[in-house]
């Protein structure tokens, strides 16, 4: 049923022009190929305008009926009927009345139940629609999450006649997997534009850090399960759940020696959507090892951007942006909405509400994209359509008038509010930053290492503590069913291990160990939290690749 | 209303209004629908049928109309009117009014929609909140969140699971039917 309700989804984002352009091109490569999702497309076609038929039919009919010629018939009508009615109920003992009505009346639910097929009968229980959604709601996720865990159950493991299963395993720790490195370089004085082969774009800016000459990078990226857990990668927040969308290290050298970025140097850094669902309120994210593992820590500095000429900034936020780009350059800003808040553009003051007349030299800024994830912060520019759609041309010396606009007026000391600014030379690079914005979350950084692009993980729920025993030497990593975070368990074989997971949801547990070249040691269990410790005794062994392809479909990743 | 209002309110959603306009031509059409030894509710289907296809003409990108709205509406319900007679053996005389081209059009049309009238009799055998869901969401644009509440489903994922099954159900009614007619 996933599969087909996956092609539906896909057909109907086709037929509704929501596929971008290389989603639409490999989703007609797909049709080339498949007979059977042709075919789908064709009947979700005619069922669609089937749809519209009835529609329309009632339309039409509302139409006619409420057409010049045909109200003084319903109003004559309406009158006989009303006349009628009004004679029956004065003459009429009760219980007449009372068989008049009830013989045509007929309820939703006796239609409904008239006209289920006795196939529907066998396969769930008879019943209306709506009257047992709890019901209806738990059947569908039991189902969920056996025909996900059906195809999870097929094993791909490597047939080693030399090496025994379960106790017998020749057990030598290797050192862990890590994911590829990737090393480019570029001059300090000129900046640089580095893309991941996974897709992760860093742009770094002119003379970011202090030094002359060239500048070493090396890029690690971590976007699927895979390379998440075999990596010992988690997601959590001062103990908060998050929830990633991609992870990267990055480093800089000179001539052997480890950089730090320049002080108050941001750089952007563009994280492919593709994979996931996309995800909002995304922001950036900082991995400090402790005692404890990984943990990560929010980027809240640019509440702090410095404004120059400002000296009384009485606001959360605030944002600056330098007119002579060459490329992308966003900084971003974290807004509490209160009549105080502020912004700043080309060095002057704009308040909520209020706006600011600027003018554009030549061989300066001349195109802006004003950007924002939340329809009630807008910045108009006159002219300008936002939501990234459009770019305006200014034409030098011009007066434009930029216009910060908060809905409800006044603003909300509600939720906070990224903006994204993005300065641009010419048109070729306008429409490639477009396309970037659709296909890339872009954050900024002031720091190099682990940075994670993650969002925070809301609702509530109980937190347990789940332990586990293994009668090997591994690490456990534990994996929520739905979203994309990573758990990791402290411990060891000697003292068990144990994670706080929320109570009541449905995880995988899985107990790895690289006891190979290319050969790993795993156990997987799925559980809901419980009292007693989860035992890891009955190891398999399998390649790193069929591995990953296990661990990859416990979040149906692309391969 | 103009003609051009006309096609203007069908394209931008206010077809209610632009129908009830339209209805103007349907004495016209009854009475020719009468004439050739048809019935009142012969008029009406046939017109309501026209409707649809001006409507399924107006969304096409390249759509150019080089007659008057009536003219096409009248020549849509004549030729469904000819079809209907052919098929029960009746000889009329016609007289073509419209260009070479859009008679070919609305031939095209209207094997296309014969294609869609089946997907309706497959749909019609839902029950009345499947169509609910499937209205609300293909016809009308309601987002799954919108439709959960007003269906009182508990999430949005149940809406759209519900929607599918619907879905599913009548698509299995639509290739029976398809297969019978072929």
């Amino acid at each position: 049923m996933r599969k087909e309700l996956h092609d539906l989804e896909l057909i109907d984002l086709y037929l509704d022009h929501k596929m971008s352009e290389s989603e639409k091109k490999d989703f007609e490569k797909l049709l080339s190929e498949s007979e059977s999702l042709r075919q789908a497309l064709e009947d979700q076609i005619s069922l669609r305008k089937g749809i519209q038929r009835i529609a329309l039919k009632g339309e039409i009919k509302s139409a006619k009926n409420g057409g010049k010629g045909n109200n003084l018939f319903n109003t004559i009508g309406f009158i006989l009927v009303f006349l009628i009615v009004s004679i029956l109920f004065l003459f009429t003992p009760e219980d007449e009345e009372k068989s008049i009505y009830s013989s045509t009346v007929t309820s939703i639910d006796e239609v409904e139940e008239n006209q289920e097929t006795p196939q529907d009968q066998e396969t769930e229980p008879k019943q209306s629609i709506g009257n047992t959604d709890k019901q209806i709601a738990q059947k569908e996720r039991e189902n969920e999450i056996e025909q996900f865990l059906s195809q999870y159950d097929e094993m791909e493991s490597v047939n080693l006649d030399s090496i025994d299963y379960g106790d017998t395993i020749d057990w030598i720790v290797y050192e862990s997997f890590d994911a590829e490195e990737q090393v480019f370089s570029f001059k300090n004085s000129e900046g640089g534009k580095i893309e991941g082969k996974q897709g992760t774009i860093l742009f770094f800016p002119k003379n970011a850090f202090d030094i002359e000459g060239n500048i070493k990078i090396r890029l690690k990226e971590y976007y699927s399960p895979a390379d998440i857990v075999l990596s010992g990668l988690s997601t959590t927040s001062a103990g908060k759940w998050i929830e990633t969308r991609g992870m990267i290290d990055v480093k800089a050298f000179s001539n052997g020696q480890e950089l730090k970025l320049k002080k108050e140097v941001y750089f952007p850094i563009a994280f492919p959507k593709e994979g996931y669902p996309s995800l909002s309120a995304v922001k950036t994210f900082y991995g400090n090892k402790t005692e404890q593992g990984l943990d990560w820590e929010v980027d809240s500095t640019y509440f702090f951007l410095p404004c120059p000429g400002v000296s009384e900034y009485d606001a959360y936020g605030g944002m600056v942006w330098n007119k002579k780009l060459k490329y992308i350059q966003t900084y971003m800003s974290d807004f509490c909405f209160t009549r105080k808040q502020v912004a700043m553009i080309s060095g002057k003051l704009v308040y909520p509400d209020a706006t600011i007349d600027f003018k554009v030299k030549k061989g300066e800024l001349l195109e802006y994209i004003i950007s924002t994830d939340y329809d009630y912060f807008k910045p108009i520019l006159e002219g300008y359509i936002s939501k990234m759609d459009k770019g305006l041309l200014l034409e030098e010396n011009k007066t434009y008038n930029l216009k910060l606009e908060v809905t409800p007026p006044g603003g909300l000391q509600a939720k906070k509010q990224s903006l994204s600014m993005l300065c641009l030379d010419d048109k070729e690079t306008l429409r490639n930053a477009q396309n970037l914005l659709m296909s890339h979350y872009i954050l900024s950084s002031y720091r190099l290492n682990i940075i994670n692009c993650d969002a925070y993980v809301g609702g509530t729920s109980t937190v347990k503590e789940q332990t586990f025993k293994s009668t090997k030497d591994c690490s456990i990593s534990v994996i929520p069913f739905e979203k994309n975070t990573y758990l990791v368990a402290e411990g060891s074989k000697d003292e068990d291990f144990s994670v706080n997971v929320l109570d009541g949801k449905l995880y995988h547990a899985i107990a790895y160990q690289r006891i190979g070249v290319d050969q790993y040691a795993v156990s997987v269990k799925r559980f809901r939290p419980k009292e007693e410790a989860i035992v890891f005794n009955d190891f398999s062994v399998m390649t790193k690749k069929a591995l990953s392809k296990k661990i990859n479909k416990l979040k149906r990743y692309k391969e | 209303m103009t003609q051009d209002q006309i096609i203007q309110q069908i394209q931008l959603g206010n077809r209610e209004w632009a129908f009830k306009e339209l209805y103007n031509y349907f004495p016209k059409v009854e009475h020719l629908i009468l004439q050739s030894g048809g019935s009142k509710d012969d008029a009406s289907d046939i017109f309501q049928e026209a409707l649809i296809l001006l409507f399924r003409k107006l969304q096409k990108e390249d759509f150019v109309l080089t007659s008057s709205v009536e003219t096409y509406l009248y020549s849509i319900c004549r030729f469904m009117c000819y079809d209907r007679n052919r098929a029960s053996a009746k000889q009329v005389d016609w007289k073509v009014s419209l260009d070479l081209r859009e008679e070919e059009e609305i031939t095209e049309l209207f094997q296309e929609e014969e294609k869609y009238q089946l997907a309706e009799t497959a749909l019609k055998t839902l029950g009345e909140k499947c169509m609910e869901i499937l209205k609300m969401f293909y016809h009308q644009g309601v987002k799954m969140a919108e439709i959960a509440t007003k269906m009182k489903f508990s999430s949005a994922k149940i809406a759209k699971n519900q929607k599918y099954k619907c879905l599913e159900k009548a698509k299995k009614k639509f290739v029976e039917l398809r297969t019978e007619s072929n």
